[in-house]
């Protein structure tokens, strides 16, 4: 879902209880994030020996304008030198909030 | 055949009517005095006779026979004009398809002027090597011209030299950058970009890389017409004018290059090679970062090594100015050069003395501060080449 705070848009997920909270709009074209589908993504470094895997399965956010990735943990971009601002969210006695 | 005097006695025309010219040196020495010249992209006369002594075996024989055939009354014969030329033999009319070749007095003899810091010598008879179909062929060649280059121009005050290799042969090419890595006055690895298919960041060329990468030698590729080859990027079938082969040949060789290279993930595999464009002009720079990077946020996953977008890695590619392209106005290059982020990476190239050449008057009519041209005539090349200001 997303929340407006003041005039920021941002991301809230829920993950199987685990929430996430990430700048709501996509630096590339403003798409909402909040609208995304989360799911795995193709990777190929030096830990994979140069081999291509598919990983961070249910972590990647993927962007609905034009497919751009987002870590959900750490709101790094997957391959582009970018990271998204993350906000930690409490939860207490039911409610969820964030901390800003 | 009829005497109408009108018939013209057929004889042979020696390049040598066009001379070599350094004129342009001369009218810009004040201005230039005290500034760092590194002139990225200089030809001597390295015609197929100069590497017979360094071949061997039944390559020796080979060449001796090359040497024998007579293509075009050219001296020394040319691999160059025997594929690049000859489809429009004649077309330039009353030019000469080629400038004298310059000797090695000519080169030392422009250095002498004071005005230039370093010439950086690159091959002519060797850039189409990419096309040869036999790989040990091409090996021996690039093998014999960089011996005999180092014998004749080294230890020469502000001569360096790129030595080439054949990538179609990628362990002999990774076995010529380890002959000569540690020699001073070898300062990069041309890679002659033209007709190489696969593309040059195709995973059999790595041990190119590698090498290069271990001894902290930078990758230059320098583009020829591309003329003759099949399918690859342009056939000459294609076109019906030399003029046409030439203005697109080597910018769509270099997009194709770099395009392979970046998405190979080379830059990620070897995060500290350095890599240089020549002889392609600058205009396209913009066209194929932004293309790129706009192609890879639906394509990414197609390349999960890169870390960054294309353009990130592409701008930090160095590109030198040659051919430069008829910018109609005197703020214009700068403009051009803020688009692909250009400042650090710029480096002026003449392609003396070759033709098609670029005079500086043609670099300085371009209006800038003082600070980048400093670094496009000198600065960037000196930390491209890792060479030492000399003044």
């Amino acid at each position: 879902m997303e929340v407006k705070v003041g005039s920021v848009q941002i991301a809230v997920f829920n993950v199987d209880g685990d929430f996430f909270a990430l700048f709501g709009r996509c630096p590339h074209q403003s798409a909402p994030l909040s609208r995304g589908r989360l799911q795995g993504t193709v990777i190929c470094n030096a830990d994979t020996c140069w081999e291509t895997q598919w990983a961070h399965e249910g972590e990647v956010l993927v962007c609905p304008g034009h497919g751009m990735e987002y870590n959900i943990r750490s709101g790094k971009a997957f391959g582009y030198d970018l990271k998204l601002r993350t906000y930690e969210v409490a939860v207490e006695d039911g409610q969820v909030m964030l901390v800003m | 055949m009829a005497d109408d005097g009108q018939s013209v006695i057929v004889q042979r025309v020696e390049p040598s009517s066009n001379p070599v010219q350094d004129e342009d040196l001369d009218q810009y020495g004040d201005e230039l005095a005290g500034l760092t010249i590194v002139d990225v992209d200089v030809h001597v006369d390295d015609t197929l006779m100069f590497m017979l002594d360094y071949m061997e075996g039944h390559f020796r024989k080979r060449m001796e026979t090359v040497l024998q055939a007579d293509f075009k009354g050219e001296p020394g014969n040319s691999l160059r004009n025997m594929i690049a030329h000859i489809a429009w033999l004649g077309s330039s009319y009353d030019k000469p398809p080629r400038a004298k070749l310059a000797t090695k007095e000519d080169l030392l003899a422009r250095m002498q002027k004071g005005i230039i810091d370093y010439s950086i010598l690159f091959p002519s008879e060797l850039l189409p090597i990419g096309y040869l179909p036999e790989p040990e062929w091409a090996a021996a060649l690039a093998t014999a011209y960089n011996q005999y280059m180092v014998d004749a121009y080294r230890n020469l005050d502000g001569v360096k030299i790129a030595i080439v290799v054949a990538p179609q042969h990628p362990e002999r090419a990774a076995q010529e950058i380890e002959s000569h890595a540690a020699h001073s006055d070898v300062v990069s690895v041309c890679i002659p970009d033209v007709g190489v298919n696969p593309p040059i960041g195709d995973e059999k060329y790595w041990p190119i890389f590698a090498a290069a990468a271990r001894h902290d030698l930078p990758i230059s590729f320098h583009g020829i017409e591309a003329l003759i080859h099949d399918n690859y990027p342009l056939r000459v079938a294609h076109f019906h004018t030399l003029m046409q082969v030439n203005s697109m040949g080597f910018p769509f060789t270099s997009m194709l290059q770099i395009m392979s290279v970046v998405c190979a993930g080379i830059p990620v595999r070897f995060p500290n090679l350095k890599f240089a464009i020549l002889e392609a002009g600058l205009t396209w720079m913009p066209f194929i970062m932004y293309r790129l990077d706009a192609a890879y946020l639906r394509y990414r996953t197609e390349l999960p090594a890169l870390e960054k977008k294309p353009s990130d890695y592409i701008r930090d590619w160095y590109i030198g100015t040659h051919e430069l392209e008829a910018l109609p106005r005197r703020g214009d290059l700068v403009k051009l050069i803020e688009l692909y982020q250009g400042q650090d990476t710029t480096m002026w190239a003449s392609d003396w003395p070759h033709l098609e050449r670029d005079l500086i008057a043609g670099f300085m009519r371009y209006e800038m501060e003082d600070a980048l041209r400093r670094k496009i005539l000198g600065e960037n090349a000196l930390r491209f080449f890792g060479l030492k200001p000399r003044k």
